[in-house]
């Protein structure tokens, strides 16, 4: 008889639980993240482990590079470990930490800003290189839609991406960017009017 | 969503998100290592980098940390690290795990009165019209308002309040009354409006406290006093730590004048300090309490039966109570020892009575401590309103600010700060403060030799050496730390025992990175140049200072080289020579970045306070540059919370018709040469793994230390950056070309270039990051 089956995230106190808000992936005890908060370094390591995809795909989404994402996702994880005993409330964990990787995420552009313009990692080129690419559908609207958002700020990059990749209401992106709603709002609508000015200038190269 | 016609519908712009992340790579699966790589060394530095005072406090927090620990491993909670007690106190406390509060709970059903360190979440103390309670009960019974505010284990909100009401109720989750008899309590705020949100705490204390079995039984207590947690320190509130502190409850109504008074001790904190230290070897002292004599019998009981009633006699008495953890006793537990202020009464109070000590210490200072002047109210007439455009700030609008301010989006943490406050330095009659060495780093002072910056100079000394009048619980204060190399040319606030504060207006910031790596080391202001002082003049902000005399070159050169691959104009600079041997204490966290500056020449280290785009502001911050006496590299920050990246790079220009420049980035100082590929070459390309997401190719120079690489570009931009690491794995380097700039698909470009090594590399072991992170394909 093998070795018992265990669950490596149940073994790390991470459960899953239907608690929706701005929840990016399995729920973590709260004891995890107060463990951490109090420089438990194990439970910090259970929390990178369970959170690297999202913020992953969240510094991917809004940097649309890999290298600049892979900064992004450090920095955001080194940035909360060195901030997390100044999180007051545990339980807002997952939107607090979306708000570091967005931070992050703006950091590392403004480092790059200095260039002002976009980086393309190799890996990129050789997908737009791609044969099979077709200049119709969801796959041209990619590629369209990756220039358009390489025009737009960060904080605009942002904000699409949480709503309309990640699915975010108004209501949770105001809890993520820790502010009011009606500024959310705001933000939103002027980040889809950017959005539509930087696709007609794509669609018009 | 406009008032345009929009085919890009929400729909449609879903679907292209979608189809776009669906193409980006998946997370390179060593990123978590990486991360929890770069997090660990810093942790495990924080103890031997903490200067004493914090140390001091992880002492505590440790030793009482494994009490709890040890218990708990006894039973049925897996998780919790074990370690020795010797281990346990010499590791800082970030690495000690507090307790829970239903852990702590557990203890005391077991009857223990072991010291415990409990983290959980302290709700506010309602403002209530209670029944009246005669004062000066004993410390284990709690009444109203008290039995009203709880330690929980979860953050419940009790307490919601609407102009002229408040409602509440007990906690769902485990909790228990903390009585603050013996410490000055955390502050929590309750909003005019709305739900008071509790504060996140680590308390020290225990439960079973002694004088449980001296408790009134009339009127009967509302909780079982053995079952309230009596608090003996409060060590961190909100995550910042709290030091050593000492209640004052030396104002009492003078009956021949009618008025108030506050009777000053003869004794010095230190004195006693020293004595309870001489009682208990290897003790930690965890709080301390002046009392007025007659108000000792409500905290000690016991001591009603011992003669200090005769001691009553003269109201004036003051009594010196300090609480000192013995870690060696088994369990640990907290003793509590009395001083009769200035006098050689000195006992341990225990619960059958005093057990009188012989005080081996000299006796009582001689002279009775300082008394700190009133703040002159024209002392900063002549002070700068504003330095380099900022507005100069008070301490309490800066504390405010920092601590009431969102932890990073406020960016606000990051920026230059000015302020205006009353300095006062280490006492140098005190034993922490000996002369520091020549070359240290710019970590918290320790307890005793903290400077201050204080709004109202009465405020000094909360808890160390001087018994401050003010009774407010916490002075809005700030323990700056002063680096070595910034020079602080301030007219002395000693003179023997007279504290003398200096009036100051000082430029700094928080979230340094030499801080970062110490216990809340970021929550430090960090003082980056005087600007202002009564009767000193300053000439300029600029200053150089050398802690080496090994120097060769002179700093408008250093600051030419940096200034120009900075590409920015300094409003401020400071600049720092120091050995390379010394690099690491003046910079621990710099020199583990960069360890080619950790032997070889001295170093120059530069800090430039610049106009920094962060946030999307515009504001002044520092960056650091380090480069070497006479070396060509250069490392500088990009932001003051960043850590330093490469800045010097071998330029190749015109490599090609449709290359302007090559930026070779020469990570591991490994590279003696780049230079464009010529026919003469005579290549044999080849990828440098063969598979379908490679993107370099590599060839074999003219020896065996060349290596040529080649890369396919569809980018627009005639700019490239190669970045060249060693390998860590292997031997052998990394190299990633990066571009930046918009695609042009139908103008494809193959870019390539020779570099020559300080040794052989093999082919085989050239490595492209982005293949390693697209290796799945």
């Amino acid at each position: 008889m093998g070795p018992p089956e265990v669950n490596p995230e149940a073994a790390a106190g991470i459960r899953w639980s239907n608690a929706g808000g701005t929840r990016i992936g399995p729920a973590i005890d709260r004891s995890i993240v107060d463990r951490a908060r109090h420089g438990d370094l194990d439970a910090f390591e259970s929390i990178v482990r369970a959170r690297m995809d999202a913020v992953y795909r969240l510094t991917s989404a809004i940097l649309g590079d890999e290298a600049d994402a892979r900064d992004a996702a450090q920095e955001t994880f080194v940035a909360a470990w060195r901030e997390l005993p100044r999180l007051r409330d545990a339980e807002r964990f997952d939107a607090w930490l979306q708000r570091v990787a967005v931070n992050a995420a703006r950091q590392t552009l403004r480092a790059r800003g200095r260039r002002r313009v976009r980086e393309i990692p190799l890996s990129f080129v050789a997908a737009r290189e791609d044969p099979v690419a077709d200049a119709t559908g969801p796959r041209a609207d990619a590629e369209v839609l990756d220039g358009a958002l390489a025009r737009l700020p960060v904080e605009q990059r942002a904000v699409l991406v949480l709503h309309h990749l990640e699915g975010r209401t108004v209501a949770e992106l105001a809890t993520i960017l820790d502010v009011p709603l009606g500024t959310a709002k705001s933000r939103l609508f002027a980040a889809r009017r950017a959005l539509a000015d930087a696709i007609e200038q794509e669609e018009g190269r | 969503m406009t008032d345009r016609p929009d085919p890009w519908d929400d729909a449609r712009l879903a679907a292209a998100f979608t189809t776009r992340a669906s193409r980006a790579a998946e997370t390179p699966a060593d990123l978590a290592d990486a991360v929890v790589a770069s997090v660990e060394p810093r942790r495990a530095r924080r103890a031997p980098s903490a200067r004493p005072w914090i140390a001091a406090a992880a002492a505590v927090v440790a030793l009482v940390g494994f009490a709890g620990v040890r218990l708990l491993t006894q039973g049925d909670r897996p998780g919790f690290a074990s370690s020795s007690p010797g281990a346990a106190s010499a590791s800082p406390p970030v690495e000690i795990l507090p307790i829970t509060v239903s852990d702590a709970l557990t203890i005391r059903a077991s009857g223990s009165d072991r010291e415990l360190l409990v983290s959980g979440y302290l709700s506010p103390m309602p403002v209530l019209a209670c029944p009246f309670i005669p004062a000066g009960l004993n410390p284990t019974r709690i009444h109203c308002p008290q039995t009203f505010q709880w330690l929980m284990e979860r953050p419940e909100a009790l307490i919601a309040t609407s102009p002229g009401s408040a409602t509440g109720g007990p906690p769902t989750g485990p909790a228990f009354h903390p009585s603050f008899a013996l410490v000055d309590p955390p502050d929590v705020p309750i909003p005019d409006r709305g739900l008071a949100q509790p504060v996140p705490v680590m308390l020290v204390g225990h439960f079973n406290d002694r004088r449980a079995a001296l408790c009134e039984a009339n009127p009967k207590p509302e909780t079982p006093c053995g079952d309230v947690f009596v608090v003996d320190r409060v060590a961190a509130v909100n995550g910042e730590p709290r030091p050593v502190a000492t209640r004052l409850d030396n104002v009492r109504f003078d009956d021949a004048t009618q008025q108030q008074v506050t009777d000053q001790p003869r004794d010095l904190v230190a004195d006693v300090d020293q004595l309870a230290i001489d009682a208990v070897p290897g003790g930690s002292i965890l709080s301390r309490q002046l009392v007025v004599i007659n108000r000792v019998i409500g905290i000690e009981p016991i001591l009603a039966h011992d003669d200090v009633i005769p001691h009553m006699a003269n109201p004036a008495t003051l009594m010196w109570l300090v609480t000192v953890l013995d870690a060696h006793a088994n369990p640990p537990v907290a003793r509590t020892f009395a001083l009769m202020d200035s006098s050689n009464w000195f006992a341990e109070v225990t619960s059958t009575g005093a057990v009188m000590h012989e005080r081996l210490a000299t006796g009582p200072s001689p002279k009775p401590p300082a008394v700190v002047p009133s703040a002159d109210p024209t002392a900063f007439d002549a002070a700068p309103t504003t330095v380099l455009g900022l507005d100069v700030r008070d301490v309490a609008s800066v504390v405010e600010g920092r601590r009431s301010g969102p932890s990073l989006d406020s960016g606000t943490n990051r920026d230059e700060i000015a302020i205006r406050a009353w300095y006062v330095g280490p006492n140098p009659n005190t034993p922490c403060s000996a002369p520091e060495a020549a070359i240290h780093s710019p970590t918290p002072p320790c307890d005793e030799g903290r400077h201050w910056l204080l709004d109202h100079p009465e405020a000094y000394g909360a808890e160390v050496g001087q018994v401050r009048r003010d009774p407010e619980q916490w002075p809005r204060a700030l323990n700056p730390v002063l680096p070595v190399d910034v020079p602080f040319d301030v007219p002395a606030t000693w003179i023997g025992d007279a504290v003398v504060p200096q009036p100051v207006v000082v430029i700094g910031h928080f979230n340094d990175m030499r801080g970062v790596n110490t216990y809340a080391g970021s929550v430090f202001f960090v003082v980056d140049a005087l600007a202002w002082t009564r009767d000193r003049s300053i000439q300029s902000l600029d200053s150089v200072t050398r802690l080496s005399t090994a120097g060769t070159e002179d700093p408008p050169a250093v600051l030419a080289r940096i200034d120009d691959l900075a590409g920015t104009t300094a409003v401020a600079t400071w600049a720092t020579l120091v050995d390379a041997a010394d690099f690491a204490a003046l910079d621990p966290r710099a020199a583990e970045n960069m360890p080619e500056f950790t032997s070889g020449p001295p170093v120059w280290v530069i800090r430039r306070l610049i106009e920094n785009e962060m946030d999307g502001r515009q504001r002044l911050a520092v960056e650091w540059a380090f480069t070497a006496d006479g070396g060509r590299r250069a490392w500088i920050s990009p932001y003051p919370d960043m850590e330093p990246d490469l800045a010097t790079t071998i330029d190749l220009h015109d490599v090609d018709a449709r290359t302007d420049v090559v930026r070779v980035f020469d990570y591991g100082g490994q590279i003696v040469s780049a230079r464009p590929v010529t026919a003469r070459d005579r290549l044999e390309w080849r990828y440098t793994v063969h598979k379908y997401m490679a993107f370099l190719e590599v060839a074999r120079g003219r020896s065996d230390r060349e290596v040529a690489i080649r890369w396919t570009s569809g980018s627009c931009n005639r700019e490239w950056r190669i970045l060249v690491s060693a390998r860590t794995d292997a031997p052998g380097v990394f190299v990633q070309p990066r571009t930046y700039g918009d695609y042009c698909p139908e103008d494809p470009k193959k870019v390539s270039i020779m570099l020559e090594f300080d040794r052989a590399v093999d082919l085989d072991d050239v490595r492209t990051t982005d293949e390693e992170f697209s290796s799945g394909g």
